[in-house]
């Protein structure tokens, strides 16, 4: 039988019942099967820098704000990437573990704008494989 | 004799201060992702040998441990500072107890990479690893022919274990892990000789050290990244009736509401806001017959600002409360010491800034008064270049 990967979760009914109206559920479940937009993954990059920037204690961080590493220390440099690869990865996306490339960017003393912190993370990110 | 347990003691602490010290922007770092547990190395830019590529089998060597095999399974370019970040799947977990090898579970252990070509690489861990590690126990004989002014000879003791272990306590996959995992610490360490050089101590400096924290935890806007700890510390010479214990509660965040401020600059720059580490404790000693006891606390906050767009100003106010008996006349009970560095940079990119430091108070228990000034050239990026802003 042949089957429409978009029709929605009547579709393999065989009872001949009435196909029921898709639940939220199933329309998330659908959201999830498409993969992920550039455009999304651009603002998953800005949520999940956001989030990161919080978790360490840099609240309301705007896209011009100037991050100034070398007053971090190793700890929240961990922090900071592990909060990220964890907001990424329950977006559909992943990334490498980033707390060795913060704590050389501490260590070299780097400043980075905050827009430009989210244009490499979202490079470096890529969509979760479906298995 | 006594020049070379001198000597060794040097070489010990030389050690001791490397191990503490950072790592190199040259080296590349070790860590486990904190979603999949799979060990990382982050190759700084030109470091990483070519054989290592997707597929590739390299080797985990682990505080000089026996060889731990593992699969290259993603190499990603690393748009920050250029190099890659290599993710492996390692044979073995590596956040489990590893058995039978010597190795140190310190942030600061060696950790190195055995590429397919080539030789070890060594890795700057970040992660503490769960797993105990053992150096000794070292005996070293000093025989009488070395003319080294000993004619007896002596035998040096030397033991050290310790454990740095992670439990995790709360499974929320949401949660970094310093927020799902205690901080379990303990360690044992001697350090002594069978036999006293007329006119000369013994080497004796024996300590059981424990300590646990708890995970870190945020309070909204308030705290952040609190960790609540607690440190013992027993000294004992072996020789004399000499010990010291120390019992101490810490407390450390950082506290949100105390952004960094900017002053008169023409764009905004964010750093960590201010942080803060207070400990209280109980201190006993008995030093050469004299007991002494009492109550020890220790209060240090920092903070960031900037001005003119290139003035950065680092503060920090450290106060010291010795309440213990006994103390000599020049350590006043409470100490205040302040620091304040300035430091210039003509542009974010520059590898050198001007640095100029003032620090003021009391400190310690040998300078009742401290005042001094830094003025100099700090050095940053030797190596790289920094992410344009």
């Amino acid at each position: 039988m042949a089957t429409d990967p978009n029709a929605n979760g009547g579709a393999g009914s065989t009872d001949g019942s009435v196909p029921p109206a898709p639940t939220p559920a199933v329309t998330t479940m659908l959201t999830f099967a498409n993969p992920p937009q550039a455009s999304t993954a651009t603002d998953v990059a800005t949520q999940c820098s956001q989030k990161g920037f919080t978790t360490v204690g840099i609240t309301n961080v705007k896209p011009a704000d100037v991050i100034d590493f070398s007053r971090f220390d190793q700890q929240s440099c961990t922090d900071l990437g592990d909060s990220i690869v964890l907001c990424v990865s329950a977006k559909g996306f992943s990334l490498p573990a980033l707390g060795g490339t913060f704590d050389i960017m501490r260590v070299q003393g780097t400043q980075i704008t905050f827009e430009n912190f989210t244009k490499a993370i979202t490079q470096m990110m890529k969509p979760t494989e479906a298995k | 004799m006594i020049r070379r347990i001198l000597l060794g003691i040097l070489v010990l602490s030389v050690a001791g201060i490397a191990l503490g010290d950072d790592c190199s922007a040259t080296t590349p770092r070790f860590e486990l992702h904190a979603a999949t547990q799979n060990p990382t190395v982050t190759f700084p830019k030109d470091t990483m040998p070519a054989s290592i590529t997707t597929g590739a089998t390299v080797k985990l060597i682990i505080g000089g441990g026996s060889a731990i095999d593992a699969t290259v399974t993603d190499v990603t370019t690393n748009a920050f500072i250029g190099g890659s970040i290599v993710t492996l799947k390692a044979s073995q977990p590596l956040n489990g107890p590893i058995e039978g090898v010597n190795a140190s579970g310190l942030t600061a252990a060696t950790v190195s990479l055995l590429p397919p070509a080539g030789d070890p690489i060594n890795l700057c861990g970040l992660t503490p690893l769960n797993y105990s590690f053992h150096v000794g126990p070292t005996v070293s004989t000093e025989p009488s022919s070395t003319g080294s002014g000993n004619p007896a000879g002596a035998v040096r003791f030397q033991f050290s274990r310790g454990m740095l272990r992670l439990v995790e306590i709360s499974k929320d996959a949401t949660l970094i892990p310093a927020e799902r995992s205690l901080q379990e610490e303990l360690s044992v360490s001697i350090d002594t000789t069978d036999q006293q050089v007329a006119g000369t101590p013994f080497v004796d400096d024996n300590r059981l050290t424990a300590a646990i924290r708890s995970p870190e935890k945020t309070f909204g806007k308030v705290l952040n990244r609190v960790r609540i700890g607690l440190e013992g510390q027993f000294a004992r010479a072996i020789h004399t009736e000499d010990r010291d214990t120390d019992a101490t509660i810490v407390v450390d965040g950082w506290l949100p509401f105390f952004q960094a401020l900017n002053i008169l600059t023409q764009s905004r720059t964010r750093t960590l806001p201010l942080s803060f580490r207070i400990s209280a404790g109980y201190r006993s000693q008995n030093v050469s017959g004299v007991k002494s006891d009492g109550y020890v606390a220790d209060g240090v906050v920092s903070y960031h600002l900037y001005l003119f767009d290139h003035y950065a100003v680092d503060l920090s106010e450290e106060t010291v409360f010795n309440d213990v008996s006994d103390r000599p006349a020049s350590t006043p009970r409470t100490q205040h010491s302040y620091k304040a560095q300035v430091s210039y940079k003509a542009d974010p990119l520059s590898m050198f800034s001007a640095v100029a430091s003032y620090e003021n108070g009391h400190s310690g228990p040998v300078f009742t008064k401290l005042r001094q000034y830094f003025v100099g050239v700090g050095i940053q990026q030797i190596f790289g270049s920094a992410a344009k802003p």
